[in-house]
């Protein structure tokens, strides 16, 4: 998974020495389009797989109790990090 | 809100491409090469970002410990449900729950790290949950934000927003909390986002 983080870190690198290029900056803002493409192809994975398309009740049950307990926990971890940090 | 709803309907096509047709080609390496170009371009879109360094100067350097809480906190409630859930390991809860509203990356990132060695079905499905739990995410702390702001402050709205108080919650948390508290939120934001693809890919390989 090293060529991943690597493309990341060489994007970060590329964007800050040639900024003021468009072409560049041009290419970054249509991320969305490559998001969405990514997603259909992740769908296409879903809906052709049956196993998940069986669960796919239980896989949203389990998705909202992570969405809620992930959000539940942020908050509280923001607040309490904050709150140290403005007393500091 | 317009972005997650775009997913949204673009996972559902998907889904009924997949459901209904045969693909010709190979749906793995299609997407490698896709997440391949999607690396770079996040890569170059923070590379080029010219708020960064008037933020930086803006802001007082130890509120960048602030996204230490946001993980922190959802990390913690995720090992609690991990002991509690039998269907995930921790390590799959902690992977999906790291994102903290990045449900693009993280969602694409599980798949492919994890298809290789779960096989493509397990990855698939827990790719969803991700990908669901993220967007749900989201979506709550948009629709929330007014009582988050009230009951808990503006540092729990910033947490609850996650790595979305960079782009998609920035104008509800500016409408609650007010201005002062932008340039932390986009700061806030941008060091979940650059943190995550070290973080879901190590707890993926956990």
């Amino acid at each position: 998974m090293f060529e991943i983080i690597g493309l990341f870190v060489f994007g970060i690198l590329i964007g800050r020495l040639l900024k003021n290029i468009k072409v560049l900056c041009r290419f970054s803002s249509y991320v969305n389009i490559t998001v969405c493409l990514l997603i259909m192809v992740l769908g296409i994975s879903v809906g052709a797989n049956e196993y998940v398309v069986s669960e796919f009740k239980k896989i949203s049950i389990i998705s909202l109790i992570l969405a809620f307990g992930g959000i539940i926990g942020s908050m509280f971890g923001a607040a309490f990090i904050g709150k140290v940090l403005s007393k500091l | 809100m317009k972005g997650s709803i775009s997913v949204i309907i673009c996972f559902v096509i998907g889904c009924l491409i997949g459901r209904y047709v045969d693909m010709p080609f190979d749906n793995h390496s299609l997407s490698i090469s896709l997440l391949y170009i999607l690396m770079i371009q996040v890569g170059i879109g923070i590379g080029v970002n010219p708020n960064l360094k008037i933020l930086y100067k803006e802001l007082k350097l130890r509120f960048l410990l602030l996204p230490i809480g946001t993980v922190g906190g959802a990390l913690i409630i995720s090992c609690i449900i991990g002991f509690c859930l039998k269907q995930l390991t921790v390590s799959e809860i902690l992977a999906i729950n790291y994102g903290c509203g990045y449900y693009s990356l993280s969602s694409i990132l599980i798949n492919q790290i994890m298809t290789p060695n779960i096989g493509a079905i397990i990855a698939a499905e827990i790719a969803t949950i991700a990908l669901l739990t993220n967007i749900l995410r989201e979506l709550m702390a948009l629709f929330f934000a007014p009582l988050i702001r009230k009951y808990i402050g503006a540092f729990g709205l910033i947490g609850a927003a996650g790595v979305t108080s960079t782009d998609v919650c920035l104008p509800t948390i500016e409408k609650w909390n007010g201005e002062s508290f932008v340039g932390l939120a986009i700061i806030h934001g941008i060091i979940i986002d650059v943190s995550t693809p070290f973080f879901v890919t190590l707890f993926c390989q956990l």
